[in-house]
């Protein structure tokens, strides 16, 4: 018998038992101390595998099992999974308002106790992670975004444009990139991404209303129909003739690519761009900027949020690793890798910034207000946010007045929000 | 050419313009959806219509090294293959006596079995999800095996109701007075006249269990019972600027109904309007 | 008296068989699609409090679906399926019953051109609409074509504006399923004996005519397949809008569906991840079960009763 043929027959058997074994229904082996994270931003996998790597190799015996599922089915699949008792040991988890259901169900456990690290990190960091009801912390933050202009460093010195100071010299300053051919700002939220443009209003919007009108908002002092909120989604809609080309048309993907490609010069964006910007285009020479206000003198506010946090789910059979886990993403090594790998502001500010972009940003993120619609009325549907989502693309493109759409936001959030006194 | 022809021919015309309109409607997209996959992502956005500087296989190579998809290719063909076999086995046992038996019940049984088509399953997810755990069928090939064959009945007992219905009884009648049993009347007289139904309900329910991401997106949570829609989604999700390998590894995705299609097209064109057409 | 006899006994043992011969699909189909569905259904009369099943509600989750703010997202998705319906019985059955008629005049090249037509049908959901979402942006392929002819200036943000885009979704779906009505018009024109059409002919019917004197009536059970099939799928309409408008159907809810509306409630809209309301999903799942149900019946007993044998 030929070497060949036996090869080949081994081979047979091979995929055989491999069919037979496909077919028959197994739970998946597990090693003792494998902890399985689930996270939505697949956009990261390279990079939290190497963040995780450097856990593995000081924790010998603990891995890290990280699944990946896409921001927009990730939800359904987590709620389904937990409800069924088969979700993973440690979730990543939304903050605020779309944590509580998880948290009120009862599927995570509380990490006050067992995660001491977590008194070392900042309370704008922790306030996404804290339960409503008992106000125990129910995730590790791993990040306060912020929000800003990014701008493109080598269009600017070509059409020699400085850092507008005033909201007059950011239009002129679009209008000179535009005489000269240039997309000034790269924007869209069709198809399904205007919580892009949410994020445009929330650039805009501090800089227009003021730091201190979240607590009125909270307080039930303001509404969305103040005239400083209308007037900040004016200033957002003011922009139009400077948007991408066909603006109503163009979505999110889009209008990055735009600027990362250098066909756009500004594009109005969280911190958490900034490492995906370097890796698609690691020749691309940008920055960021706070939105000016109307006077130079007016100190710049920029909306800030937590992004969301990691959670060890209640039923987890594998919590003392899990928890071990749990403990390093709170740590400054966690927040260092996070900083170096990711490029986005960690939830821990004690770490050496290398990237000048995120130094930039953690510098503006000093002066920070909460990101309304976010921090503040996401709690219950329907949220603001839907409500502005659904109506941005028509509001700016003219077709819903400013005070209506801050009308339509104000009657969905009535029929839940009570205004803290 | 007399005059009489060469008017039949110009009064064909609009009729043959209309029709060669929109064959292009569905080639050029099409045409678009090709190229694309052997364009760079700057290329697709530049040069949207144009045929690719160079016919580089490197997305191709690229989608099916990176989101390593060997394994998913293999699951997806079980579950596949699965539910094709089983649906067309169970529907087809099911429709011969509903549709050829004078049964006091098979009316409303048949109503039960069509009341599926319009259900829409989805709204049932959860409780599906708690059911299969119950059963142990998360992580399990066998799982989305039976729920999809369980998905599919409805319309395959009705394709193969409507094309058995219209078999003349003799047939039968015969095979009974050689003293054939039932199951063998099903499988040896029966089936082998219904060839075009047994293709509709294969490349139906081939397209749908191929295609869907819904259901291994709920019940799969090990990476070694991933199926090819599930793997994808997470790859686009990680590569979506990137256009062209996108469009690689949705094309790779695609190539085994495109093969299934190609190869039954016929019976699928003959079939399609004999059991819709039929009452 | 032994020919009822032995028919009797016959019978008896059909009986047995069928009940056999059918067990296997039922007990599946049961098992995972009647049972889960029906203890959706029980739920809708439960308070959910976010994941969980609490106390007995009465139809309080269905009074709670037409009063604001829910009443509004269910008039636009309901008006927005119906127009849905209404838009894939013209542009794709319609057309279709003409293609199919173009088709029936001709034998060169009909089986290639009915494969072709067929073609996108295989095509996934995803695959569509990445595909008409690449065509359709803008500076794409259409805005260069129209601009080209003419008949466009500038920007297309057709998928952008919320006065065009549902219709832009129709006319994707009706493109992806163009072969169905095709198929099944040629079919039911081929089996209309050829002596009805001669006899048109004689008395001078030109092709127009034909189609709508002599054929359309006896292609009843043709058109009340595809009307039933429409019906139920677009009442179903979820994957376009999912890949091609997000689950909240923009811009401003313009091509929000009652499946996509549902799949919000249930599982949390992006924009409000997490924030769902089963309670609420439930009742509004168990109406759209009522609505198909009872339109499907209505349909189907409507052209019975039009039925003529040729």
């Amino acid at each position: 018998m030929s070497i060949f043929s036996m090869h080949r027959r081994q081979s047979l058997a091979l995929i055989g038992a491999a069919l037979i074994a496909g077919a028959m229904p197994m739970l998946p082996a597990r090693a003792d101390d494998s902890v399985t994270l689930w996270s939505w931003r697949t956009e990261d996998e390279a990079a939290m595998r190497r963040i995780f790597d450097v856990f593995e190799k000081e924790n010998p015996g603990v891995k890290v099992d990280i699944q990946f599922t896409p921001d927009a089915d990730y939800q359904n699949r987590l709620s389904t999974a937990l409800r069924g008792g088969r979700g993973p040991d440690i979730a990543q988890l939304k903050a605020y308002g779309e944590l509580q259901p998880f948290v009120e169900a009862g599927y995570l456990d509380a990490l006050d106790e067992s995660v001491p690290e977590l008194k070392n990190l900042p309370d704008a960091a922790l306030g996404g992670a804290r339960g409503r009801a008992d106000g125990k912390l129910y995730g590790v933050p791993y990040s306060v975004p912020m929000m800003g202009v990014f701008y493109n460093e080598d269009i600017f010195k070509a059409q020699s444009i400085e850092i507008p100071k005033t909201y007059k010299e950011f239009v002129a300053a679009c209008e000179k990139l535009k005489a000269a051919g240039i997309t000034p700002i790269a924007a869209g939220g069709a198809n399904g991404s205007a919580w892009a443009l949410e994020i445009g209003v929330g650039v805009v919007g501090p800089t227009v209303y003021g730091p201190g009108f979240y607590d009125e908002m909270m307080s039930g002092k303001a509404t969305f129909e103040d005239p400083r909120w209308v007037a900040a989604v004016k200033r957002f809609t003011e922009l139009k003739p400077y948007f991408s080309e066909g603006f109503a048309g163009v979505d999110y993907t889009t209008s990055t690519q735009q600027f990362i490609n250098g066909k756009a010069a500004m594009f109005f964006g969280g911190s958490f761009e900034n490492g995906s910007f370097k890796s698609q285009n690691p020749k691309l020479k940008f920055s960021i900027f706070p939105f000016p206000a109307d006077d130079p003198a007016t100190p710049l506010y920029t909306s800030a949020f937590s992004d969301g946090s990691y959670g060890l789910v209640s039923e987890s059979a594998n919590k003392e690793a899990a928890t071990k886990v749990l403990n390093f993403m709170a740590s400054a090594e966690f927040a260092q890798l996070f900083a170096d790998e990711l490029g986005w502001p960690p939830a821990r500010p004690d770490v050496t910034v290398k990237d000048p972009v995120l130094a930039r940003m953690m510098e503006m993120s000093k002066n920070s207000t909460p990101y309304l619609t976010l921090v503040g009325f996401r709690w219950q549907a329907p949220t603001a946010s839907s409500v502005l989502q659904a109506e941005i693309i028509d509001t700016v493109e003219g077709k819903i007045a400013p005070e209506k759409l801050a009308a339509d936001i104000q009657a969905a959030v009535n029929t839940w929000f009570k205004p803290q006194q | 050419m007399s005059a009489a022809t060469l008017q039949g021919r110009l009064m064909r015309l609009p009729g043959w313009t209309a029709l060669v309109l929109w064959t292009g409607a569905v080639l050029l997209p099409l045409y678009i959806l090709v190229v694309s996959c052997f364009k760079t992502t700057a290329e697709i956005y530049e040069n949207r219509l144009g045929l690719p500087h160079r016919w580089s296989l490197d997305n191709f190579v690229n989608a099916w090294t990176r989101a390593e998809l060997g394994r998913n290719f293999v699951n997806s063909l079980i579950v596949t293959g699965g539910a094709v076999v089983l649906t067309i086995i169970v529907a087809a046992m099911a429709a011969f006596p509903l549709s050829r038996y004078r049964l006091s019940w098979n009316s409303w049984m048949l109503g039960l079995f069509l009341a599926g088509i319009m259900l829409p399953i989805r709204l049932a997810s959860v409780e599906l999800f708690t059911l299969m755990r119950k059963l142990d069928l998360l992580d399990s090939l066998t799982g989305l095996v039976l729920v999809y064959t369980a998905i599919r009945i409805p319309f395959a007992v009705f394709i193969f109701a409507n094309f058995m219905r219209v078999l003349p009884s003799e047939l039968e009648e015969a095979a009974r007075m050689d003293g054939a049993g039932e199951a063998r009347i099903l499988f040896q007289v029966i089936l082998p006249l219904v060839k075009p139904a047994i293709s509709i309900v294969a490349i139906f329910t081939a397209i749908a269990v191929w295609n869907d991401f819904f259901f291994p997106l709920i019940f799969i949570f090990d990476d070694h019972y991933k199926t090819v829609p599930l793997a994808i989604s997470v790859f686009v999700g990680q590569f979506r600027t990137d256009w062209g390998l996108v469009f690689a590894s949705l094309a790779i995705s695609m190539a085994p109904i495109l093969i299934m299609y190609a190869l039954l097209a016929r019976q699928i064109r003959e079939g399609v309007g004999a059991g819709g057409g039929m009452k | 008296m032994t020919q009822t006899r032995t028919k009797n006994s016959l019978s008896r043992a059909q009986q047995r068989m069928a009940v056999l011969f059918i067990l296997p699909a039922l007990a599946i189909y049961a098992m995972f699609v009647l049972y889960p569905l029906a203890m959706s259904l029980w739920g809708s009369f439960f308070v959910w409090k976010g994941l969980r099943m609490l106390e007995f509600a009465g139809l309080s989750n269905f009074g709670r679906l037409f009063v604001f703010p829910s009443s509004e997202r269910l008039a636009g998705a309901l008006w927005h399926n119906a127009a849905w319906f209404f838009g894939i019985m013209l542009f794709q059955n319609c057309l279709g019953l003409l293609f199919a008629y173009l088709l029936f005049l001709r034998d060169k090249g009909a089986a290639f051109i009915q494969s072709v037509f067929f073609f996108p049908a295989v095509l996934s959901p995803v695959i569509v609409g990445a595909l008409w979402r690449l065509l359709l942006a803008p500076g794409g392929i259409i805005e260069w074509t129209l601009n080209a002819l003419g008949l466009h200036e500038g920007s297309l943000t057709v998928l952008g504006n919320s006065a065009t885009a549902l219709w832009v979704l129709i006319s994707v779906d009706a493109w992806n399923w163009m072969g169905l009505p095709v198929l099944i018009f040629t079919a039911g024109l081929r089996q209309i004996p050829t002596p009805i059409f001669e006899a048109a002919r004689i008395d001078g019917a030109g092709s127009a005519r034909m189609l709508f004197s002599v054929a359309l009536p006896l292609l009843v059970p043709a058109i009340s397949t595809l009307t039933t099939l429409s019906f139920i799928n677009t009442f179903n309409q979820f994957d376009i809008v999912y890949v091609m408008q997000g689950v909240q159907g923009n811009p401003n809810y313009a091509t929000d569906t009652l499946v996509t509306y549902f799949y919000r409630l249930a599982f949390g809209a992006e924009g409000a991840v997490g924030i769902t309301d089963i309670g609420l999903a439930l009742a509004l799942g168990t109406l759209l079960f009522l609505l198909l149900s009872v339109g499907t019946l209505m349909m189907l007993r409507f052209f019975d009763r039009r039925t003529v044998q040729p």
